[in-house]
């Protein structure tokens, strides 16, 4: 073998390593980076708090048009609805969430409270 | 020489594979949310195509909440009720389709499952109240359920209930139609690649846009939603769960869920807490669902066994999980608190 055949075998080998790293991480590790929460109502987007503000304690109250509130809690990375007047409080029974795909859904307020990103390893939840 | 040569163009061949689809961009991808049927419907389509198909799948679900709705004035199901006791009424044929497919199911499980069983929903009305009726009225409700008295006619349209106060229910069959409704639209639109999911009804329209099957999770029924217990890899399928955590109220400690029991009047209390079920058409596993539970863990699992393309998952509140047959070598479970039970 030429030492040119010995260059390109090793490119090629740092080629293959880079193309199939890059495919496991499209696959499995981007899937659980993002860790910030959004709020919505409706399709709208009341509120995103980024990852780096998911730290940081926060209690807000969510007025919900045509009457009733959320009142939503963010404290060590996660969220939760910590009180509401809605007529199921599945919402508050739910409990804290902190993982990518987690959602808490207000069905009478039509409130989503959700952990940015998908499920790690799925691509959806049957529930 | 030559030889070496060709190796290397072969090595170079294979180690260009991963960089080329590793770099090669996603076909686009359009998620939308919107709130109907009394639930959250999250719809995802890849392709260029993707937005406009969303967009028309979703019209198509708001059309046939309309119809089937219980409380959508203008709708079939609204005015079947309303003339309780009266002459039956005409209605769609998409209304049709799914009242005799609700029907089918009433007949399959000897009114395990009964379409009929509106006044149940009604009275417990899980979801808008708190509070569990007195035996006097679910006994009530009880006697006005009987889908034996349906009166369906195909060649005129019409459907009819003979005595006041019945009235039928399509929410635990609706939004299966509508799930199979959506896939067809994306279908139509030119959509290879998507997931429906209705209030957790899950569709898989194709492949994803790898080529591998979707990756559809099982609910954990003791978590919040998104937290699943096992994974199953389907192409074109619909995996529908029916769980005692999706709706329910909690009073004095003990839980009341929305899967209601015609025999009892009461929420089913047979030990499962959820039923997955995975098949063709959304519909039947919609239906299938809410029917398996209620015939609980035994009866369920026979009548699975005895349907061709159909499987069931049933995990219990002691976190056991059961599969059918087919299912066996093809369910992944992923979370190690859950313990596996080979099935009878």
């Amino acid at each position: 073998m030429k030492k040119g055949d010995r260059i390109l075998l090793l490119v090629i080998a740092v080629a293959v390593m880079v193309g199939y790293g890059v495919l496991y991480y499209r696959d499995n590790i981007s899937d659980v980076k993002a860790a910030g929460a959004v709020i919505k109502i409706g399709d709208e987007i009341y509120r995103e708090i980024p990852a780096s503000r998911m730290q940081e304690d926060d209690i807000f109250t969510v007025e919900i048009a045509g009457g009733g509130y959320n009142t939503i809690e963010v404290s060590a990375g996660r969220i939760r609805v910590k009180d509401a007047d809605c007529t199921d409080r599945i919402c508050v029974n739910t409990g804290w969430i902190d993982k990518p795909g987690e959602i808490i859904v207000c069905l009478p307020h039509k409130l989503t409270v959700q952990i940015m990103g998908q499920p790690a390893g799925v691509d959806s939840v049957a529930y | 020489m030559k030889y070496k040569r060709l190796v290397l163009l072969c090595l170079i061949m294979i180690s260009l594979l991963p960089i080329i689809s590793a770099c090669g961009k996603e076909p686009e991808k359009t998620v939308e949310t919107e709130f109907l049927m009394d639930t959250l419907m999250e719809l995802t389509a890849y392709g260029p195509n993707g937005e406009k198909a969303i967009d028309a799948a979703m019209g198509r679900i708001k059309k046939i909440d309309d119809l089937m709705s219980v409380s959508s004035e203008t709708g079939d199901v609204y005015k079947v009720n309303k003339s309780a006791g009266q002459n039956p009424v005409k209605v769609s044929d998409e209304t049709m389709y799914v009242v005799q497919t609700a029907q089918h199911y009433s007949q399959l499980s000897d009114g395990a499952f009964d379409i009929t069983v509106g006044p149940l929903v009604n009275l417990w009305g899980i979801g808008k109240k708190e509070e569990v009726p007195s035996q006097t009225a679910i006994d009530g409700a009880k006697a006005l359920i009987d889908y034996r008295k349906l009166q369906i006619d195909v060649s005129s349209g019409t459907i009819g209930l003979p005595e006041r106060n019945m009235s039928i229910d399509l929410g635990a069959i609706a939004k299966g139609y509508a799930g199979d409704e959506a896939a067809r639209i994306f279908k139509e639109y030119g959509v290879k690649s998507g997931i429906i999911s209705l209030g957790g009804n899950v569709v898989v329209v194709g492949a994803r846009p790898d080529g591998n099957p979707w990756r559809v999770g099982i609910q954990n029924p003791f978590k919040p939603t998104g937290n699943y217990v096992a994974v199953v890899e389907e192409t074109d399928k619909t995996v529908v769960t029916s769980g005692t955590y999706e709706r329910y109220f909690i009073k004095d400690g003990k839980r009341y869920h929305h899967i209601l029991d015609p025999s009892t009047g009461y929420p089913a209390d047979n030990g499962l807490a959820s039923v997955s079920i995975i098949s063709d058409k959304s519909i039947d596993a919609d239906a299938l669902s809410t029917t398996v539970f209620l015939l609980g863990p035994e009866k369920g699992m026979e009548l699975v066994e005895e349907l061709s393309d159909v499987e069931c998952i049933m995990i219990t509140n002691d976190k056991k999980i059961t599969v059918s047959s087919g299912l066996k070598d093809n369910i992944n479970i992923t979370d190690e608190e859950f313990i596996y039970e080979e099935g009878r």
